[in-house]
């Protein structure tokens, strides 16, 4: 898994416009399980996330990036092994 | 690997394959249940059973499964139903619409439903769609058991006043509101006194003057309200109608007593979840979308043999590429599940160069 740099996450949120409760809703949304406080602690650095969770709060913040029009520029878990190749 | 939650077992017996469940059918125990399928499947019995009596808890990823083995069987040209349904798996299939996808063989003991239903109300994540899914099949099952029951209906308070939220039929739904505008009835008292009121003849009745003519316009003769109760306090009623003077007696309040204390477990364990009145929009919302997800999620395991994490990376990778939001990605993966859809309609090949 690609180490993104400790508070990338923040970064990638406050660039998205996203409070930490509304990231925090679209992450759930999409079927993630972690309480919005460790949630921030993810996205500060401060606890890692596994990664099927890091890839649910990259998308989160991709889908967001879509709606203002841009492309998704937070790396997924898998993105230095294999960048845009099939999954199964 | 066989979680230890999780166990079932495959007997034969004149062409029809008995697949006996018992534990908590979760995206942990799916695969299992997906390898048990196969197996059934692939014996070539034409009918494959599944006893869901022992199964306490199932969500949407093992659902998945569920359905994409019912449908592998009838397009074999056989059946998969599933028997002694609990409830609320009833209730999450008729919120996800696969109610018509999954034969179920019908309820013929409410006790044993009953029974087998309480521990799975504490379990299910109860949004406001599967408490009022769940809710309506009470009201549907009280009526089919009560021989003098015309119409039943549960109410509760929403938006700080009460109001009928399942109804067996229109007449029903006009009676509560006949009372909730002239603030008179047997469902009013009952929910707000915490008391059983049972009229057995509306023709003599004198305790609701305003109420008592509309529902007799109504042709209505007998009403009982049975309250929902909690630690001592009224939650809401059970009210049940009859065309015929006399007709609810002892067998019916006996049934009604049953059926409100089993409505009230299911209210009680949506306030314990508190999702019920307090819930924001944002985040009923959020739990419709995880429950569709987690089905296409099971859909994509079982079709393509894949383990749950890998199934939802799947699901990632295709509204990754395409920039469609993931939950339109898997609401068409849950709609080309679904028996209306014609084959090739709807496909996801489109955008992915393979079909889900």
């Amino acid at each position: 898994m690609t180490t993104p740099p400790h508070d990338s996450l923040n970064l990638a949120r406050q660039d998205a416009g996203l409070s930490q409760h509304e990231l925090w809703v679209r992450y759930f949304a999409l079927g993630g399980m972690t309480p919005a406080l460790e949630l921030e602690a993810v996205c500060h650095g401060a606890m890692v996330a596994t990664e099927p969770d890091h890839d649910r709060i990259a998308h989160a913040l991709n889908e967001r990036f879509t709606e203002l029009g841009r492309n998704h520029p937070v790396p997924y878990s898998e993105d230095s092994a294999d960048p845009y190749g099939p999954i199964s | 690997m066989t979680p230890p939650e999780f166990t079932g077992s495959v007997r034969m017996h004149d062409g029809v394959a008995l697949v006996m469940l018992a534990g908590e059918l979760d995206v942990d125990s799916a695969p299992f249940l997906s390898r048990l399928l196969e197996g059934a499947l692939a014996s070539g019995a034409r009918s494959v059973v599944l006893d869901m009596a022992l199964v306490s808890f199932c969500d949407a990823t093992g659902l998945g499964v569920l359905v994409s083995a019912s449908n592998r069987q009838r397009d074999a040209g056989g059946q998969l139903s599933l028997r002694a349904t609990p409830v609320l798996l009833r209730s999450l299939l008729a919120i996800t619409g696969l109610t018509d996808a999954l034969a179920t063989e019908p309820v013929t003991t409410a006790e044993g439903i009953l029974a087998a239903d309480l521990a799975a109300a504490a379990r299910l994540p109860l949004t406001r769609a599967v408490l009022d899914a769940a809710l309506k099949l009470v009201v549907v099952m009280s009526q089919s058991v009560m021989a003098g029951a015309d119409g039943v209906s549960i109410t509760l308070p929403r938006g700080g006043r009460l109001r009928t939220v399942a109804a067996s039929n229109d007449t029903v739904l006009q009676m509560d509101h006949d009372q909730y505008d002239t603030g008179q009835g047997p469902c009013l008292d009952a929910a707000t006194r915490g008391e059983l009121f049972n009229s057995s003849a509306l023709e003599s009745e004198r305790r609701w003057p305003q109420f008592v003519p509309r529902a007799r316009a109504r042709g209505i003769e007998s009403i009982m309200s049975t309250p929902l109760m909690a630690a001592g306090q009224p939650l809401g009623a059970l009210n049940v109608y009859s065309r015929a003077p006399a007709a609810l007696a002892s067998h019916e309040q006996q049934w009604a007593i049953q059926f409100a204390e089993h409505a009230s477990q299911v209210v009680l364990a949506a306030k314990a979840t508190s999702t019920a009145d307090s819930v924001e929009k944002e985040i009923f919302d959020a739990l419709l979308s995880r429950e569709v997800i987690a089905l296409a999620q099971g859909v994509v395991m079982t079709r393509r043999h894949l383990l749950p994490d890998a199934a939802h990376r799947f699901l990632t990778d295709i509204s990754r590429h395409t920039g469609k939001p993931l939950i339109e990605i898997c609401r068409d993966v849950v709609n080309t599940t679904a028996p209306e859809s014609q084959p090739g309609e709807r496909d996801t090949s489109d955008v992915r160069g393979g079909p889900v």
